[in-house]
């Protein structure tokens, strides 16, 4: 069967492609879609019990079908189709890095492969994905200095009323201006 | 997108729609992996990949070959599409192409011209499924302009030579301009892109002729509604009637294009049930004919084009009255308006469907028509506040 049908909880109908379809798409489409449901509409799908359900089936498609499709064709003789997967996986990189995690030690291999095409290709997906971790870990620092001294102005007006220290100010400080700079990066 | 908050409608109010969809759900169940069943005596096309594609072409070069080394004398054999070699299958309700053939010799003067075409089309198809790529008709025909000479010769030679290799049109990589659009509540991939028809827009996506790069993601839809002008497509998603009504809107632009018609037959394999919105005229009926059981130029691929199951919800003959539509917005019966009710009469398909066969019945005896235009009369929101909650709540339909 092509799609997948759900009743849901609040009495809609709802079809999702099925295993059995995308079993026939090709490279990272079943990946790029599952994550699609998965952001975009599974919170949308009736109660919580449907919600399990339809995640439980797209968890058993990311593993059946999704994840073994971008494996094999990463690790394909073709050069081109090698080539292909690999320019939609850096473009994902950049987009959505989660997405490409599970193909990061698949794509470490081609960093040494003999087409410069691939191997540069194969770098630069570590580089983008290296570098949106390394943003995400900055933002979430500079989130837990935000919440200690608010925002810069706030962070002035803590330490012209005392309610924070002259080291402590300028340690929250330091942490901003480095982490702005990164980011900038 | 599909939230519930936005949602009105009510899955027992309109509970005929909803038996409608539980009934295909349950149809495309039982037809799950099972071919469609044609009788005999039909030509058998199939849809084909890239790599098939390629595969019929050169058999069918290969015969050629073959009869040239063995008999010196090679006959191609095109199957006819005429009127005459037309069947109406009762069973799937659908126009099919029958078996008979013209043969087609390559020595002969008569059809030296019309062979050479031919044999031009299928260089053209080869280089494009060699490539990957798809062209337009129109595009084909700029190809080699000194030897087709007008775009008609070259039109037909794709057609004929989707039917000598036993493929649809598509599978040639030929494909017709786009016309039809559709918005509403369904995900799609076209290409690499996953687009959100329900945030297109007032004109939707335009259906992509190349069909085989586009996939149905998800639909919350429980219905698909067909109009036949672009007028009411333009009234429909100004209202964002699929955020009230749960469903698909396909403007198809008079009697649908080939992508369109195909599109609408996978949106239908999903078990959902189309209406379909058409001027109360004989051309409306006729479009319902065609969206149903296909047209008799293309019977060849009317397995993959034809959607039997469809509903016409409107505008029926009677519904002139019906809905008080002003008299002076009724438009008298023309001589061609007769002619085409009479010949629709005639066929088989409609003398089956009572229904249908009154209204144009009513329609030939009152000699007038209507367009779906007819209820700006009533007000701009009349069509989309009154007459199409009431036409699914009531389950008045053909």
């Amino acid at each position: 069967m092509s799609m997948k049908v759900y009743y849901l909880s609040d009495d809609r109908i709802v079809q999702i492609a099925s295993k059995e379809k995308m079993q026939k798409w090709q490279g990272e489409a079943p990946l790029v879609y599952i994550n699609y449901i998965r952001d975009t509409y599974l919170r949308t799908y009736g109660s919580k019990t449907n919600q399990n359900e339809i995640s439980s089936y797209l968890d058993a498609a990311m593993q059946e079908i999704a994840i073994p499709k971008l494996i094999e064709a990463l690790n394909s003789n073709d050069e081109d189709e090698v080539l292909g997967i690999l320019t939609r996986i850096e473009d994902m990189s950049r987009k959505n890095p989660d997405l490409i995690k599970i193909t990061l030690s698949h794509v470490e291999k081609k960093q040494s492969h003999s087409n410069k095409e691939i191997s540069s290709l194969a770098v630069k997906v570590q580089k983008n994905y290296d570098r949106a971790i390394k943003r995400r870990q900055i933002k979430k620092k500079l989130a837990e200095n935000e919440k200690i001294g608010g925002t810069d102005a706030e962070l002035d007006q803590r330490l012209v009323s005392g309610a924070i220290t002259e080291s402590e100010y300028l340690r929250l400080k330091k942490e901003r201006i480095q982490a702005y700079q990164e980011l900038e990066d | 997108m599909s939230t519930k908050s936005k949602q009105i409608y009510n899955t027992k109010k309109y509970h005929k729609v909803r038996q409608l969809y539980e009934e295909g759900l349950k149809r495309v169940a039982q037809l799950q992996g099972k071919e469609l069943e044609l009788p005999d005596g039909v030509a058998k096309i199939d849809d084909l990949d890239t790599l098939d594609a390629k595969a019929r072409l050169r058999q069918v070069v290969d015969g050629i070959i073959a009869q040239i080394m063995l008999t010196g004398r090679p006959v191609l054999e095109v199957p006819n599409r005429s009127a005459s070699n037309i069947i109406w299958d009762e069973n799937n309700d659908m126009l099919l192409m029958g078996e008979n053939t013209t043969s087609k010799s390559l020595l002969s003067l008569s059809s030296a011209l019309d062979v050479t075409r031919l044999v031009r089309v299928m260089e053209i198809v080869n280089d494009l499924l060699e490539q990957n790529l798809h062209t337009t008709k129109r595009d084909l025909f700029y190809t080699d302009v000194n030897l087709f000479k007008e775009q008609k010769n070259s039109d037909g030679l794709i057609e004929d030579l989707a039917t000598v290799i036993r493929a649809t049109r598509n599978s040639t990589h030929i494909i017709a301009s786009a016309m039809g659009n559709c918005v509403g509540r369904l995900r799609i991939r076209d290409g690499n892109d996953i687009l959100d028809l329900s945030r297109m827009g007032s004109q939707g996506w335009q259906v992509n002729p190349a069909l085989d790069s586009v996939e149905i993601l998800e639909t919350d839809a429980e219905f698909v509604l067909v109009v036949e002008k672009n007028a009411a497509m333009v009234r429909l998603a100004e209202a964002r009637f699929w955020e009230r009504f749960p469903c698909i809107i396909m403007a198809g632009r008079g009697q649908g294009d080939m992508a369109s018609r195909m599109f609408l037959r996978r949106l239908s394999k999903m078990g959902l049930p189309v209406f379909l919105l058409v001027d109360a005229d004989p051309y409306g009926s006729y479009i319902a004919s065609v969206y149903m059981r296909g047209s008799k130029r293309l019977s060849y691929e009317s397995p993959f084009m034809a959607t039997p199951d469809l509903h016409m919800l409107g505008v029926l003959a009677k519904d002139l009255d019906e809905y008080n539509i002003p008299k002076e917005v009724r438009i008298p019966f023309t001589a061609q308006d007769a002619k085409r009710a009479k010949e629709l009469l005639n066929e088989d398909f409609i003398k089956a469907n009572k229904k249908w066969e009154m209204d144009l019945k009513l329609m030939l005896k009152n000699k007038q028509k209507a367009e779906i235009q007819a209820f700006t009369t009533k007000g701009f929101k009349f069509l989309v506040d009154e007459y199409l909650p009431r036409k699914l709540e009531t389950g008045d339909w053909i």
